[in-house]
Parts: C-alpha cells; structure tokens; sequence
C-alpha cells in the first residue's frame, strides 16, 4: 500500500498545475501564502527553492528539479451525489455517557483506514486514508471514505490524529479536512512533514493546522477526551498508538504495528510501553490484522538489516536496490552501509527522494552530504563504486526500476555484472507486473535478489503470536480488529478467543458499522444501522460517489469495446440515407474485419428500414432499440462478443 | 490493474493507431528448413510466460510436436480470455508433423488441441490414458470436436514414426499418473525432453524405480535435453501430493461443519488422494462441475483413484436437510484464471444448490496464477462475511509441485548428461536459474541456449555446434475466444486499456456545404468518460468548443476537407477536456456534409 503512490502524483498534466517539491515542505504552514495564491506566486517559491535546500544541507544527490504538478485537486469538480443520499441525523444518537466507535474505512478491505470515537459532544478521528482503484473501479486514481456522517457533524469533531504516515492512513486528508471543516491534525514529526509534503499537491493546504505530539503527550482534546501516545513498530518512523482516554473508559488504538522481537523475545522497551497501557484498564482495543493469518513471529527488521549489510559487503558489482519509499529506516540503513563499503548512493525515484529529503532535514539521516551523488556524476566512479537506491519494485510502469529493466533510463544501463534487489513484498495484484519486471531483468543478465530467495524484507504487521503477546499485554476488556479484509478480522478474532475472551465481547466491524459501548462498559453492541457506505471517488478533477454508471460502463469497454451505428433516416421516403457509419474502438481489428463491418451494415440498414415500415409515424425509441438488438445478435454470433453497442439515428 | 495506464496514456490515441497500423503488417518471413542432417528445435510458447506451452523438433521432413497448450489472457490483455501459441511456422509444413507428444493432463499441455489440432496436419498424439481421457472430456465442454488419432503410452515403449524418427518413451511412476518423458532418436543423435516430470521421492530421496527408468535414456546418445523449468529457482524437493493431502486433511478434521475445497480438474493426483482421505473420514462427498465429476471417475475408472464411483454424486442431488452436516465434503470445479465460479456465487448468495452456513470450512489451495490472488482475495472476504472459515494451504503451483525443484533437476540432469541444453517452460529468470545448475554440473556457455518464443535453434549434423538462428517464428499470441482464431492485435488492447481507464468521446458534427456552418448543435456521445447527467455544463462548453473549432477551419481553408477538420477538432477538444477533467478519453469525430 505504499509503492503505488507515484503513479497517483505524477499522472496527469493539467494545466492547472502548481508545482510541488521536496524543500517547499520546509515553508511552514505559516507561510504569508494564501489559499488564493496565483499560479505566479506559486512559481516564485520553487525559483528559491535550490538555495533553500543548500541551506538546509541537504545532499546534492537529493536534489530533484520541480515537476510540474500534475491532476492533482486543484480546479476539482465536486459532483453531488447522483443518489438521494439519506441525511445520516437520522441514526439515533447514543446513550449518554456511552462510547460509540465509527468505522468508516478499512475493514473488508486492505486501504482507506479511518475510524472515530464519539463519547457526548466529542469525535476524534483516528487516520483518514485512501486506497487504489481496482479491477472493479477501472480508471480511477483513488478512493476515499464517505464521511457524510462526520459532514453533518462537523462542530463536534475535535481533531484527526493519524497514526503514521503512509497513504492508507494520510491519504484521504486532501479530499476528505476540507468536507469535515478542517479539523486540527495531530501526530509526530516526521508524519507531519510528510503529510505537509503531500498536502502542498492539493488546493486546501493552509487551512489545515498541524499539531505537534510526541510519545509523553498528554492532549486533552475536551472536557471528557484525553489522547495519550505510545511508540510501535512499523515500517514507516514516528509510527504511534493511541489511547483515546474518556470517563467511560479508554479505547486502546494501535495503528499499524509488528514487535522488535528476537526469537519471540519482545524488546524491553516494548514491553515498558505496554505495561504502561494496561495500568489504563483499557475497555476496548482496536488492533491491526493484516497478518493474523499468519502463524509464528514475523521476520525481525534487524535481521532484513543484517542481511542487506551483507549482500552490500559481499557483492562485488553495482548493486541496485529496490525498496518502498516510506522504508524510511530501512533505507537509512542501507545508504549507512554503502558508506561503510566505500560507496557512492544514488537516488532515484521522487517518492524516495522527497522521503529522504525530508528524513534528512529531520536529522535522521546523518550521513556525509557528499555520500549521495547525482546519478549524472555516475560516471565519475567506478561500478563497483555505486549504489542505486531505486523506487518500482512492484513493477510500477515508468519507475526507476522500470525504466531501467526496459534500457530507457537516462543514466543507468544494466549489465550482467549488476546485482538487483528487491527489498520489498508483491503487493497483491501486482504479481503481474512484478513477473514482467523480473523478466526483464533477467534478460539483461544481472543477479537478481528477491525476498523469495533472501531474507530481504519483512512486513511491517504482526503474525499471530505477536498480536497474542499484543492482546495479553494490553487485557482489554472488548476487542474490535481492524485494518483487513474480513477473514483476517476472524482470524485475528480467533486468537483473543483462543487466549480466552468471550464472544460477545468481540465484534468483527464493517466499513460504516457503529459500534456502541454502555456507560458502565459491561456491553459492546454493533448496531443495525450504519453509516453510508457508498465510496468516494477521485477521477480525474473529479470528486464524488462512486459514479456507477460511468464505472460499469469502463468495465464492459475494458473486456468487450464499443460499437457505434450511425444512420441517417430520410423522413419523406422513410428510408436509410446511404450505408450506415460505424465507429468501432477495442472490439475487432476492422482493418482485418471488413466483411463483419460489411455486413453489420447490412443488418443496422435492414432493422431500420423494417422499423420505419412497421407504423406511420416514426417512432425513434423502437428503432433504436431494434438496432440494438439485432446489431447486438448478430455481433454475439460472429464473434461470441458483446460490445456497447450505441446507435446514433438522424432523421432528415 | 493499473499498470498499463501510463504506457498509452503516452501515446495519444490517434498518434499510437497510424504507428501501429503500419508496423503490425503480418510480417512474412521465408524460414528454410534446417539442412540435412541437422536437428532443430522450435520453441512456440511457454517462455516469459506460464502456460501455452508448446516445442517441437525438426529432423528432415519431420516433426515431431511437444505439447500442444493454452494460456489465460493477462490483465495486461482485457478481453482476451485464452491464447494458444502462433503456429504460422507450422502452416506449409503441415504434412511434416508426424507426432505431437502430450507429457501432462493441464490446460497448459492440452489446451489448444480441440481448437487447433487440425491446423497443424491432424498428427497422431501420444498420450498416457489419463491424459487421453482427459483430452476426451475436455473436448466433449467444447463445441469443436475434431475426431483424434492417439496412441497410448504406457509403459516404456519405443515407436518407430519413419527413418528419420524413433520414439522412446520413459519416466513413468505412478506418483505421477499423466506425466511422460520422450526420447526423440534422430540419425543426428537424441533429443531428450522430459515434460512435467516430477521424480518421486521420499523425503527427498530419490526412488529406485526411478534410477531404472532413467537408465534407458543414459544409455543413449543424448544430445539436447529440453527441460521444464518452473521450479528451477526453488532448492530441494518439490512437495508431494501426499504432503499436501496431509496439510488438508489436518484442516479437514479442524472443521466444524461442512468443508469445501475447490480443486483444479487437471490436478487428478492430488484430488484422488484428497477424496480419498475424505472418504476415510467418513464424509459424503458432493462434486460440483461437469469437468471435475467427469475427471474423478476417469480417474476411478483407471484405477488411479481409490474411490466407488457412486460415492461421488453431483451436487444437484444435494438436500442439505438429509445430511450430516459434519460429515459433508464438496468439492467445487476451480478454475485457473477465476478460480471458482460456483463459490463465487455462493459468496453473493445467488447459488442454487447450496448456502454457505456459519461455521462451514472452506479450504483454498494457493493462487495458480498469480492474477487472481486479488479475486481470492475478495472471494474469501464475502464468504468470511457469510460467516465461513477460510482457510488456505500453500500448493506453490506456480513456482513449484508439479514441476521439478533445483535438486531434481540436477539429478536428471546428471543422469541425462547431455551435450547441449535449452531450458524451456517459465520466466526468464527461471531459465536463467535453470542454466546455472547445468553451469554448476559442468556445462560450457556455449552448450545452451536460453530461448524465447518463436526461437529456432538447430544443431550441426556433426553434433559439434548448437546455434540459435536469427530469424524466429512469429509469437504473436493466438486468442481462441469466439469462432476464430486469431493474432491478438495491439491496436485493439490498447483501445480497450485506454476505454476502461479513460473512456470515449464521440462528435456528431453535421456541416453545411455552403454556408460552412455547423447546423444545429453537435451530437456528443460518450461512455466510460464522464457522468454526464452531472456534467451538462461541461457538455455545453465542449459543444461550443466543437463549433467554434470547426467552422473556423472549415472558413479558413474555404471548403471542408474531412480530415483535416477531424484533426482540428480532436485537437482542441481533447486540450479542452484534459484541461477541465484531468482526462483524455478517445476522442472521434464524425462530421457529415449536407
């Protein structure tokens, strides 16, 4: 959920496009800019923006020319809701002095986490992401939750705490602060400076205020909500958990998480900060799954680090190394180990530079600036010399790795005495991709090192007997998994059966379920009405509900094509006016199909014609329709497809 | 998925048709036939790829055929559902092919034989029984049914085609009831091709019975060995059936009610055993899909399957009332590129013969192709919902089980000891893994060749030089959906990667001849594009944007020439859409003169 991002931020060129870049994070939200800022003022803050960056000492390596912003929201269309949407002030506010837990996103689903806690006239949210299209969405750059409840709601939310910084926890915020009024957003450093780094894409940057929180943060939100963070173990740095503390109890929120563990040992320090948790008496955690099903402890981080230290040391060529942009860490320690080695880095990739750009002004990298060269510099030394860090392991068309597999990159061509690899899963659907990349590769001849054959990369989320250490460390009372599609919410249900809690104390959520709990937190209920579910679009410069129609049209195309009949109808004759026209895209090569044209010709001229003898008047509708019809079954027998099939009559 | 988005998103529509429309000319290039003497080998499909495979060896006038299969179309290609291989090379030299060697029972092997098999001269096929009888169903769920002349293999047999060609066939165990390996004894020397061959071997020692019959093939002359790479990355022993009946059946005796499995109608091994286990445990077995009822008593029938026959009964005949909930087993027909089309129903409620109940097991054997992993994905997540335990076991089909690892590769390979070697079967860097063990048992860089589809290589009469020729067969892949069968065009993949991602935008501009004024407003079609009922502004503006663009052209060139007003208003429509929606659907004009 991580890698894809770049397609999304380098897409489109509109012309409506401001420019986006790493060392523009740095102007703080308390830039003089105003949400009116012109195109012009726009520009004049990238022209300072290499002087910025030297100031800043950040590596030269790092420095990458503005792009133009692409897409992005600017200028976006908001389209209402082509459906009636039913006005969520109906749902029957809670008991008084009763939690109620919102999910809005991400359960029955890998993406778009959100969820709120409500407790009397306070909602605070927890993430807001958003998630890539699908095979079912065609075409579309990404969706967000619906947040019609939180729209209707607006004075009573206090504030968005996010968790960690990757998309399927910050990315919705571009779309969604400005419906929600524009919350305050709270979170740790580094996520700030890269949500910032994003928002500055997007139309509504100024009007959102960050605040700063650290793990000894004691955030008293309102009268009855009182934050508290703890530090976990993710792949991203700054990751944190939330304990949302109300009169009625604490609600324990952990983000996306995994344990530093060694050989099932958990890490002092994560077994302090967990202790600290359960002095809470915590009623309810909301806990990751995206590993339940997975058996045993997950592969340590450390032992991904040892690993990769030893490939850098050992091999003997240039190596290539492929990693998420947001393994920050990870990526730290790599560029480390090159530096050991006596090698000279490389970066490539906007998402991995702008990340390390931003770690790098944060004081996490410390490396010398002359570490990182440009890759034009390359030349300079020798292969043996070089590092490449590189985004597009998951296949990603146009990226570093891409570009490279296929011979276009500018400045690096691959040869049998390069050694790749890839420190990263297969996101699950791009298997394809990822072949095709491998493919290509081999091709060229380099070795290449997967976390297939090597212990190269570990997931950032807990298996099964970390999530149980997880559970018993925290004793919640109830239990509500998250962030997964649903068998792994049952998995991960299982596991607090198995270590003995009862079942009525564990509901397994649905996007848009609420959840109750009673004031005297003796009851959890999942109640029967729900919020609205229908997704949020983005397509394009358009922003709205999933537009069905256009959707399940692109999916027919996508498969069958379209067929377009024209017919000019003399009105006086009552007859067809010359041979029919036909337009057809993605159904048949027609260079190589003249005599099927041919004939459907015949068939649209033949049904027409028929039409217009049955009856006196003309009745455009009934022709139409018999065109479709006979066009239709005629295309099905000749080729066993089913083309949109549009037919266009003019009479005159 | 999303991939292909950026590649014609490139390329502007119209720009990407002319260029292709040009290049895509069906190139006809004259490839002579080998000289005399000289053995080649033909490389169809299989590489780069899982599936269609298809080889062939060449020795005089003859040719003998290595597997004959099909692919699923990749997301890359939407709407294409299977593809076999190209078999232009094959079309003037039809009376040549003497044999086509069937050495496994999957789509991959078998697939294009109903479809095409006439177009490659109606050769006799060599086949085992179950793969004979496979073949035999498979053809009766098509309407194409050319009559077939086989020849079944058994046992190690040897069969004398003409002078020029002797079939010696080995390499058969019973762990593996379909497979078969083939010498192919030329005057030239022995081509050795050893198909889907698994060694048997418990816990990883190799069998007696399997030294024996790989000692008819040392005793030859071998020299090009031809092998499956599939596993070649993975070291050690690829997993056994039974190792995995095992996994399921611990899985099968954790469940609380029913269970479900969907099974792959070709794995006719790995289901006997799971039936058979299931019937051990008392269930009562249900079997969905004509394919898979039809395949498991084949299997009965031969033998290969301990089961009754009556003890499978089609799933029509189904009364959930009647039975014992825990003691029901049913097994459903998966398919490879959609898994399971009757789950799939069942997990949107919409199945006839049966619900999923709560606390029903339902076990899913690893993607077979790695495609579907997000439709699993989803599959499991409604049926969870339903209130299903979905469990999974790891198969690895796609990298291994069914295919040989590293360790048996390397021991067949030193029994084989061949002069030269071309890996076939897999991705590239499959192949590439593959050479490296020959590499590591000694083999020269000059002694194999890692091929791609449409490679010809041909070996010196003298048996001293393995060279690959520079010309290849065309490998466009063949689409075998509908009634024809034909070269998958770009042109049109790209039209349709562009609609479902972007849409279509169609123009209806009537012009009158004299004034050279758009009559009326111009008629807008559009699909996949925007939601238009929300965009009768945008619609409006577009509209006036036609107009204006037209008639200014039309008025400065003082007549209307066709295309060039088609050019001019692509032009300005697709900036003035790109401009407002961030979107470049395919754009067509089409303009009438009155």
């Amino acid at each position: 959920m991580t890698e894809k991002k770049q397609r999304t931020t380098t897409k489109k060129t509109a012309a409506t496009s401001t420019s986006k870049s790493s060392a523009k994070a740095k102007s703080k939200s308390t830039a003089p800019a105003k949400k009116t800022a012109t195109k012009k003022q726009a520009t004049k803050k990238q022209d300072d923006k290499p002087q910025d960056a030297q100031k800043k000492k950040v590596p030269a390596g790092l420095y990458q020319k503005p792009i133009r912003r692409q897409g992005g929201l600017i200028g976006s269309r908001e389209l209402t809701s082509g459906f009636d949407a039913e006005s969520t002030l109906n749902i029957p506010q809670q008991e008084k002095g009763a939690i109620r837990v919102l999910f809005f996103g991400g359960v029955g689903e890998i993406g778009k986490n959100m969820y709120g806690i409500e407790y009397e006239d306070d909602i605070v949210l927890l993430d807001c992401g958003m998630k890539f299209a699908q095979n079912d969405t065609p075409g579309i750059d990404f969706i967000v939750p619906n947040v019609q409840y939180l729209e209707e709601r607006k004075e009573k939310i206090r504030g968005l705490v996010i968790s960690h910084a990757h998309l399927d926890h910050v990315g919705g915020i571009s779309v969604i602060m400005s419906r929600i009024g524009n919350p305050p957003i709270f979170s740790r450093k580094l996520s700030i400076e890269l949500i910032k780094n994003r928002q500055n894409e997007f139309e509504n940057k100024d009007a959102i205020k960050y605040h700063e929180v650290e793990k000894s943060t004691v955030l008293k939100l309102s009268e009855n909500m009182t934050l508290t963070f703890f530090s976990v173990t993710h792949t991203i740095p700054d990751s944190m958990g939330i304990v949302v503390d109300t009169p009625a109890g604490a609600i324990v929120f952990t983000g996306d998480l995994k344990l530093t563990h060694e050989d099932g040992v958990v890490g002092p320090e994560e077994v302090k900060e967990f202790a600290e948790i359960k002095k809470k008496k915590v009623l309810l955690t909301m806990a990751d799954s995206t590993n339940a099903e997975r058996p045993g402890f997950s592969l340590p981080e450390k032992r991904v680090v040892e690993t990769i230290g030893k490939i850098i040391k050992e091999t003997k060529g240039r190596i290539i190394l492929s990693a998420f942009s947001t393994q920050i860490e990870r990526t730290i320690k790599v560029i480390e180990f090159a530096i050991e080695n006596g090698r000279k880095v490389i970066v490539q990739g906007r998402s991995m530079i702008t990340n390390l750009t931003i770690a790098s002004e944060l004081g996490l990298l410390k490396i010398p600036l002359s570490a990182i060269i440009p890759a034009e510099k390359m030349g300079d030394y020798p292969k043996e010399q070089i590092l490449v860090l590189a985004t597009g392991a998951q296949g990603d068309n146009f990226a570093a790795m891409d570009r490279m597999s296929r011979g276009t990159h500018r400045h690096i061509k691959l040869d049998p005495q390069d050694t790749v690899v890839f420190s990263s899963s297969i996101i699950p659907g791009n298997e394809e991709p990822v072949q095709n990349l491998k493919d290509r590769l081999s091709k060229l001849g380099v070795d290449l090192i997967t976390y297939q054959t090597s212990d190269v990369h570990s997931s950032g989320h807990a298996n099964r007997d970390e999530l149980k250490w997880i559970h018993e460390n925290i004793d919640a009372k109830f239990f509500a998994p998250i962030h997964g599609y649903h068998f792994m919410l049952s998995a991960h249900a299982q596991i607090l059966r198995d270590i003995g809690m009862p079942e009525e104390n564990i509901v397994i959520p649905n996007n848009g379920s609420i959840v109750d709990i009673s004031p005297d937190g003796k009851k959890i209920t999942m109640q029967e009405y729900t919020m609205p579910t229908e997704v949020i679009v983005v397509d394009g410069n358009a922003v709205g509900t999933a537009q069905n129609v256009v959707l399940n049209d692109r999916i027919t195309l996508k498969e069958e094509g379209i067929f377009v009949v024209i017919v000019l109808v003399n009105k006086r004759l009552k007859k067809v006016k010359k041979s029919p026209d036909i337009i057809s895209r993605g159904f048949v090569y027609l260079k190589e199909s003249q005599q099927l044209i041919n004939r459907s010709r015949m068939v649209a001229r033949r049904s027409v014609d028929q039409s217009l003898k049955r009856g006196r008047m003309i009745n455009l509708d009934a022709i139409k329709r018999n065109l479709i019809r006979e066009t239709q079954n005629y295309l099905y027998a000749e080729t066993k497809k089913r083309p949109i099939i549009v037919p266009v009559v003019f009479i005159s | 998925m999303v991939t292909p988005k950026r590649n014609y998103r490139k390329s502007h529509p119209k720009r990407s048709r002319s260029k292709t429309a040009t290049t895509k000319k069906p190139r006809k290039v004259f490839i002579p036939k080998p000289s005399r003497g000289e053995i080649r080998a033909l490389v169809f499909g299989g590489i780069s790829e899982i599936g269609k495979n298809m080889y062939g060896i060449e020795y005089n006038n003859s040719i003998v055929l290595l597997e004959f299969g099909t692919m699923f179309g990749e997301s890359s290609t939407p709407g294409v559902n299977t593809v076999m291989p190209n078999i232009q090379y094959l079309k003037d030299r039809r009376q040549d092919v003497k044999a086509l060697i069937v050495t496994d029972a999957s789509m991959k092997h078998i697939g294009a034989i109903p479809h095409a098999i006439r177009d490659v001269g109606n050769p006799t096929i060599y086949a085992r029984g179950l793969t004979k009888a496979i073949i035999e169903n498979h053809q009766k769920t098509l309407r194409k049914k050319p009559t077939l002349a086989f020849h079944e293999v058994e046992q190690a047999e040897s069969v004398v085609v003409n002078d020029d060609i002797t079939l010696h066939f080995f390499g058969i165990t019973d762990n593996a009831p379909s497979t078969l390996g083939v010498l192919v004894e030329t005057p030239s020397g022995c081509v050795a091709y050893t198909g889907n061959l698994k060694v048997s071997h418990n816990k990883e020692v190799i069998r007696a019975e399997e030294e024996q019959v790989f000692k008819a093939a040392k005793e030859k002359d071998v020299v090009l060995s031809l092998a499956d790479s599939v596993g070649s990355e993975r070291p050690g022993f690829a997993i056994t059936d039974h190792e995995i009946a095992e996994d399921v059946d611990t899985m099968m005796q954790e469940a609380p009610y029913r269970v479900m499995v969907p099974l792959f109608p070709s794995q006719i091994k790995r289901n006997a055993i799971l039936l058979e286990r299931a019937l051990r445990a008392g269930k009562k077995i249900y079997v969905e899909g004509a394919l898979l009822l039809e395949n498991l008593q084949t299997a009965a029938d031969l033998g290969i399957a301990q089961i009754p026959k009556e003890a499978l009964i089609p799933i029509a005949e189904m009364k959930d009332e009647d039975d014992d909930l825990k003691k029901v087993f049913i097994a459903f027909t998966a398919e490879e590129n959609e898994l399971c089309e009757a789950l799939e129903n069942i997990s949107r409620e919409s199945y006839r013969h049966t619900s999923v109940m709560k606390k029903d097991t339902v076990i899913f054997p690893s993607p077979m192709i790695p495609t579907s992993a997000q439709a699993i994905q989803n599959l499991k997540d409604r049926l969870s919902r339903l209130g299903a335990i979905t469990r999974s076991y790891d198969t690895s089909d796609v990298k291994g089980s069914g295919h040989a690892n590293k360790s048996e590769l390397r021991w067949m390979h030193q029994l084989l000891n061949a002069k030269f070697f071309i890996p076939l079967q897999g991705y590239h860097y499959m192949l590439n893994a593959h050479t490296h063990i020959l590499r590591e048992l000694g083999m020269g860089q000059d002694s194999f060749i890692i091929p791609e589809n449409g490679t010809i290589v041909d070996i010196s009469s003298d048996g001293k030089m393995i060279k690959k020729q520079r010309q290849q067969m065309d490998s466009t892949a063949v689409s075998v959906d509908g009634h024809n069968l034909a070269p998958i065009q770009e042109v049109v993949i790209q039209d349709r990667n562009t609609l479902s991602q972007e849409g279509i935008f169609i123009i209806i501009v009537f012009i009158d001849r004299k004034t050279l004024e758009v009559k009326k407003s111009p008629d807008i079609i559009s699909r996949g594009f925007i939601y238009l009922r929300e965009s009768q502004d945008l619609i409006a503006r577009v509209r006036i944007v036609i107009k204006k663009a037209a008639e200014q052209e039309a008025k400065e060139s003082g007549k209307i020439e066709i295309d060039n007003l088609k050019k001019v208003i692509q032009k300005q429509v697709q900036t003035f859409l790109v401009n407002e929606t961030s979107k470049r659907p395919i754009i067509v004009p089409v303009i009438f003169t009155q």
